[in-house]
């Protein structure tokens, strides 16, 4: 057992993880699905740092703390991200929900159905206005500016990675 | 400590295998590649077992931590395939400086780039479903993946609106 805990201590993290978050999620009535998913990384990196103090793993002090810190951490934060983005798949992916909509139907969805239900311009005209009221565009004299420049980076640093692996900056180039 | 370093050299050989063979030919498949690439590098590794052994739960142990970075790659690698609306509209505007952006523009430069219809495509492409006089159908059951997605979904009960 003492062998295989510094393997099974990620894992049983990542379980306390989903289990929280889902159990925030439903007690907080569907809302606040980010703060659920904040909760529940805390819940799993709490559990993962008692069982890291329960069993050290290794008898050689550096060896089990080169375990804990570089391994079973950066380990459990990965695991996290992967189950992040899992969960968030399907709460906003327009193509999981497209695909849930064409599986749930045996007689097929029309372009019309798909158009009218996932209206580019209606979808467009959310994501403006969501933009306006976090700050990060501001509507002034009928004109669009940046405002909140927390995005800047990150969108730089994806177009300039999609430029070196893809050879182009975006996927409509 | 050989458990991390281990994984490291084995993810940056996988990392530089994978960049190597995307400049040399974009495959059709990215994100199938681009798995089967990292599964191959793992293979690989095991292979070398018998020159070199290493004790189980180590080797255990970097096949976890070594799957946990390669699926963290696999989904960042997803953004990088597909534009975000948002942030295309957000690095739009920071080309567009102290000029700002007219409703016109935006919604040209929206138009441009029609996202639904490229995430269409991208299930056709993927063949999770197919196109028929008009109508879209799911191609058999969908892959695993999906279906977690749907199943995990059905744990949180109704979800709002958006995209």
């Amino acid at each position: 057992m003492v062998i295989w805990w510094p393997l099974i201590a990620p894992v049983a993290a990542l379980a306390i993880n989903v289990l929280g978050q889902i159990v925030v999620f439903r007690w907080q009535h569907g809302r606040h699905f980010l703060r659920s998913i904040a909760l529940g990384f805390l819940l799993g990196g709490a559990a993962l740092m008692i069982a890291q103090c329960i069993y050290p793993p290794g008898s050689d002090p550096f060896e089990a703390w080169s375990k804990a810190l570089l391994v079973n951490l950066p380990c459990y934060a990965a695991l996290s991200y992967c189950f992040f983005n899992f969960a968030n798949l399907g709460q906003s992916s327009i193509r999981v929900r497209i695909y849930a909509r064409v599986a749930a139907r045996s007689d097929g969805v029309s372009v019309s159905e798909i158009a009218r239900e996932y209206n580019e311009a209606m979808l467009m005209e959310m994501r403006l206005q969501r933009l306006v009221e976090s700050g990060d565009l501001v509507l002034r004299d009928g004109r669009y500016f940046l405002g909140r420049k927390r995005f800047v980076p990150i969108a730089k640093v994806i177009f300039g990675i999609k430029r070196l692996i893809l050879g182009k900056g975006s996927e409509f180039e | 400590m050989a458990v991390f370093l281990t994984t490291l050299v084995l993810f940056l050989a996988a990392l530089g295998l994978h960049l190597i063979v995307w400049k040399i030919r974009l495959p059709r498949f990215q994100t199938r590649t681009l798995l089967l690439l990292f599964a191959f590098g793992l293979g690989m590794w095991l292979l070398t077992l018998t020159v070199r052994p290493m004790p189980w739960p180590d080797v255990v142990h970097v096949c976890l931590f070594y799957t946990s970075l390669s699926l963290c790659y696999v989904i960042t690698y997803s953004a990088f395939e597909a534009d975000s609306p948002t942030l295309s509209l957000i690095r739009h505007a920071h080309d567009a400086a102290g000029q700002g952006m007219s409703s016109e523009e935006v919604h040209l430069f929206l138009e441009k780039r029609p996202f639904v219809k490229a995430r269409l495509a991208a299930l056709t492409h993927d063949g999770l479903v197919r196109e028929e006089n008009g109508r879209y159908f799911a191609v058999g059951g969908g892959s695993i993946f999906f279906r977690g997605i749907l199943m995990f979904r059905k744990l949180y009960g109704p979800i709002q609106e958006g995209g």
